[in-house]
């Protein structure tokens, strides 16, 4: 007797949330029904009775419930952390002209003009690295716009930072990782801007919550050196 | 073993049945119609996937449930993550843009059809390959607009492994469907 008062107060307390929570039951239900599972709803309906099966889908609910009010809260939270203190990223990029001559790309037969950076780069990154940041994806891209009226961007260089020691960037003489050339392979000397802008760009990714990006550094006007030969 | 179950079908009767199977199909309707309506505000086909390879870790892993959106007057930028469907390939792919062509002016590009103010030409790659996609393309140079499903805009992990295990044991997922409405169906008010 006194257990089933025990489990009665009980479902009256899953009962009570349930109720409090509307807004996120149809944030669950949509969940639900996303998994095909939307049977569970039915249950919901038809199940006055504390059945067995009630229970448990009562139990599923209201940990369903929870979790998508604690990730929401988690998300909310740290978007409201870097409104209110948002990180101060420095850096620098340092570049010598970029060396353009004809050189075979990875899975091409032919010859083409292709771009060789030889770059030096210092970037602070660790003020990124809060409670709910997974990892970083940083990449340099190149930035231009060919005479053809294309506007390019183009990742050479990238890298994922996956701990707060390894966000101090610090690159010296670094090359291009990815092949640059023209788009369509027509090459830069036939109409490709005179210089480009080359940046350091993050993508931040939380363990819970919205993927961010950014800007931490910024080179303008690098020439393009077209040569003949190396 | 039924029997019990049995007698409580006869029981209900005719219209109850019928008004179960009603509640049923208004239930899967309405689950549908979230799922489109979601689909319409997104403007993706599938506004939420469940990632099945490990080509994106360590930023997604094999079960991570994605959130798609994909505006239609929003150029993909380098570093977002998207979901591309190439014609002819039965499975859509996620992977990150490392090249965005954004055309100005009409321009011909060699291998492709005259290209128009407002197209771009987008080449990805998986974060854990070593190199670009050129080979999952189906003998396409670039992607375009209309292979894109979506950009990632958020992610939770682990939740879908329980649509992963369904699709690798359908069994699975049969027998969950025929239990529950089974049970739906025999359960009284």
């Amino acid at each position: 007797m006194r257990e089933s008062t025990v489990h009665q107060t009980r479902l009256m307390f899953i009962w009570r949330l349930e109720s409090r929570v509307t807004v996120m039951s149809a944030c669950r239900a949509l969940i639900h029904l996303s998994f095909l599972d939307a049977n569970f709803q039915v249950f919901l309906r038809f199940h006055t009775m504390h059945s067995f099966f009630t229970r448990v889908n009562n139990v599923s609910a209201l940990l369903s419930s929870c979790t998508m009010a604690l990730l929401a809260a988690i998300t909310i939270a740290s978007l409201l952390q870097e409104a209110i203190y948002p990180p101060q990223i420095h850096g620098q990029i340092s570049m010598k002209p970029v060396k353009v001559f004809n050189a075979k790309a990875p899975r091409q037969r032919r010859k083409q003009e292709m771009a060789f950076l030889n770059f030096n780069m210092t970037a602070d990154l660790t003020p990124l690295f809060t409670w709910n940041t997974k990892q970083l994806f940083l990449s340099l891209e190149a930035e231009y716009e060919n005479a053809q009226g294309v506007n390019n961007t183009v990742v050479l260089w990238d890298r994922i930072v996956r701990r707060p020691e390894d966000a101090r960037v610090r690159v010296i003489g670094a090359k291009n990782k990815y092949a640059f050339k023209e788009i369509g392979g027509k090459g830069f000397s036939k109409g490709a801007a005179t210089n480009a802008s080359y940046a350091l760009k993050y993508n931040l990714m939380p363990y819970v919550g919205v993927l961010r990006y950014g800007e931490a550094a910024r080179i303008s006007d690098v020439p393009f050196d077209v040569r003949e030969e190396l | 073993m039924f029997t019990e179950e049995l007698k409580a079908f006869r029981r209900l009767g005719f219209r109850h049945v019928l008004l179960q199977v009603l509640n049923f199909a208004s239930v899967i309707a309405s689950g549908l119609m979230i799922w489109k309506g979601m689909g319409l505000i997104t403007n993706t086909e599938s506004p939420i996937v469940v990632v099945l390879s490990g080509s994106m870790e360590p930023a997604f892993y094999r079960g991570d449930l994605l959130f798609l959106t994909n505006p239609p007057n929003e150029r993909y930028h380098t570093g977002d993550i998207t979901v591309y469907k190439i014609p002819g390939a039965d499975i859509p792919i996620v992977h990150r843009v490392m090249e965005t062509h954004d055309v100005s002016s009409p321009v011909k590009i060699s291998g492709l059809d005259l290209k128009v103010p407002g197209e771009q030409l987008i080449l990805t790659k998986g974060d854990n390959n070593h190199i670009d996609d050129i080979d999952l393309y189906q003998g396409l140079d670039w992607l375009e607009r209309k292979h894109i499903v979506g950009k990632v805009r958020g992610f939770l992990p682990y939740v879908g492994y329980v649509t992963i295990a369904m699709n690798d044991f359908p069994q699975l997922k049969y027998a969950l469907l025929g239990l529950l409405g089974l049970l739906a169906l025999i359960q009284r008010e």
